[in-house]
């Protein structure tokens, strides 16, 4: 066999408000994952995971940076609110990395997991994800990818599903990277393999608005706020033909801000032209960090709707 | 009864066919075996069904048996989840051959050391130790606190259902309750059932 190989796990909120103790010792109960894994246990994040900010995507993106030569592979211990977006913004702060990056938790709440731990049906599935999380993070599979339930899923791609049972996430085909049976079966052939060299990012553009464009109100009162960010993402992905007073406020918008929208993949939208971003080909969650991670890369606006174009970390539908 | 056997694919032609020998054994005790070591297609259709629904393959079996002379990282896997879910564990090693550390602490581990146990074996007591453990597993099932996890179809003609229906009317039992019963007496009662059992 093998050498045994060192897993860097990194508690973010996966209990809503568990103080550092407590968490501490919610992962001792996990005795199990000594067998797989040398395991370290860094806590990171004891608030709640609703609160978690672009600065604390940075902060795990760092902590990965300054351990990244110790570890074989990382495990974030996360609360499911706002996971997709953390495991988004990690693979864009984290590109090319040659080790796995995996992602899990489950349906976890201060109350429900008071001593003895992992008693419930529901807990022990938990405990599943975290195992089976600790596995993959020793493979080689060099992604930024969700365990939960019985699949492992391209993070940037995952969407949420069902609350009801432990496969809370799915994902197009294409980035199912493998499925447990009794042991983990990889798609070998979705797994992204990049040749280029590790990058770590350390900045992410918080000046970005995210408009979810309802009924056809007037607008008109928005325009001076909306201008105060540097980009606003207009999500109008339920119509079939936007709102023409959300178009009227787009064409004001334009010269002094990014716009990027999303939208219906056969939509009518005739403002989707030269200089407006159309970011419906990615995840909502991808599509904002991913915004956030290029509005950093200094270029100008040809070059930002370039970029944005670009499959950086595998999140292109 | 379900178990899972996991032999590691990269040993030796001499272990491979001993692993097929350690099938066969429990085959022949009437166990559905699934295994790392046999192909898909050998399963029946429902079985097939029921490797690629949702739920974990580790929560339909009844026990997870290692043959760990090559120790290999998913057996390891296959331990953890196996623990995690409270699930009966044989791990079978030749004699003489090597323990990981971190197993042998499993087996001091009050809470890991019910489910999981470590035998050494010979080509002599190979048979012995595997047809043990099943019956201790076999007399916990029928004795205790286990629960019924395995489920099947029953189809029955309406004088039967009415029958169920009246006898399990305002009681504290269902009718899968009346009829597992039903059948625990029967088997109890089975003296040529019971004299095949000890004979295995």
């Amino acid at each position: 066999m093998n050498k045994r190989k060192k897993i860097l796990m990194l508690y973010c909120g996966a209990i809503n408000n568990y103080s550092e103790k407590d968490a501490k010792g919610w992962i001792s109960e996990l005795s199990e994952i000594s067998i797989i894994s040398d395991t370290e246990v860094e806590i990171f994040y004891t608030r709640n995971t609703s609160d978690i900010t672009p600065k604390e995507w940075i902060g795990l993106a760092m902590v990965i940076k300054e351990s990244y030569e110790l570890f074989d592979g990382f495990v974030i211990l996360h609360g499911l609110d706002n996971i997709l977006y953390t495991a988004s913004a990690l693979s864009f702060l984290i590109q090319n990395s040659p080790k796995p990056i995996v992602f899990t938790g489950g349906h976890l709440s201060h109350k429900a997991n008071k001593k003895p731990y992992f008693g419930s049906a529901k807990e022990v599935g938990i405990k599943a994800n975290i195992i089976n999380a600790v596995q993959v993070a020793t493979l080689d599979i060099p992604e930024v990818s969700l365990m939960f339930g019985n699949r492992l899923l391209r993070a940037n791609q995952a969407r949420r599903i069902n609350d009801s049972s432990l496969n809370i996430f799915d994902a197009p085909e294409g980035a199912v990277l493998g499925k447990i049976d009794f042991s983990i079966r990889m798609n070998e052939k979705n797994i992204l393999r990049s040749k280029g060299k590790i990058l770590f990012h350390k900045a992410l553009e918080n000046s970005v608005c995210w408009f979810h464009a309802g009924l056809s109100f007037d607008f008109s009162g928005l325009e001076g706020y909306l201008s105060s960010f540097r980009a606003i993402i207009f999500d109008f992905s339920f119509f079939e033909t936007p709102p023409r007073n959300i178009e009227i406020l787009i064409e004001k918008l334009i010269n002094n801000a990014i716009v990027a929208v999303r939208m219906k993949p056969h939509a009518d939208f005739s403002q989707c032209k030269e200089n407006v971003i159309n970011i419906s080909n990615v995840t909502p969650e991808a599509g904002l960090v991913k915004l956030m991670w290029v509005l950093t890369q200094g270029k100008n606006n040809r070059e930002i709707k370039k970029l944005m174009d670009k499959n950086i970390a595998g999140e292109n539908l | 009864m379900k178990l899972y056997f996991f032999g590691n694919p990269h040993s030796t032609p001499q272990m491979q066919k001993r692993f097929f020998h350690i099938i066969e054994i429990f085959e022949k005790m009437g166990i559905l075996v699934f295994s790392n070591l046999k192909k898909r297609e050998l399963f029946t259709q429902e079985v097939q069904k029921m490797m690629e629904s949702e739920e974990s393959m580790i929560e339909k079996i009844d026990a997870l048996i290692i043959e760990g002379s090559n120790q290999s990282f998913e057996s390891a896997h296959l331990i953890a989840l196996a623990l995690a879910h409270k699930k009966q564990t044989l791990y079978a090693v030749e004699k003489n051959k090597y323990i990981d550390k971190n197993l042998l602490k499993l087996q001091e581990d009050g809470k890991t050391k019910r489910f999981f146990r470590i035998e050494f074996y010979t080509d002599d007591t190979l048979e012995k130790i595997l047809k043990d453990f099943i019956n201790v597993i076999e007399v916990g099932v029928e004795s205790s606190h286990l629960k019924p996890t395995i489920k099947f179809t029953l189809r029955v003609t309406s004088r039967l259902e009415r029958y169920l229906k009246w006898k399990t009317h305002n009681s504290k039992y269902s009718k899968a309750d009346y009829i597992r019963d039903k059948l625990e007496a029967q088997m109890k009662e089975d003296e040529e059932y019971n004299k095949f059992i000890k004979e295995e």
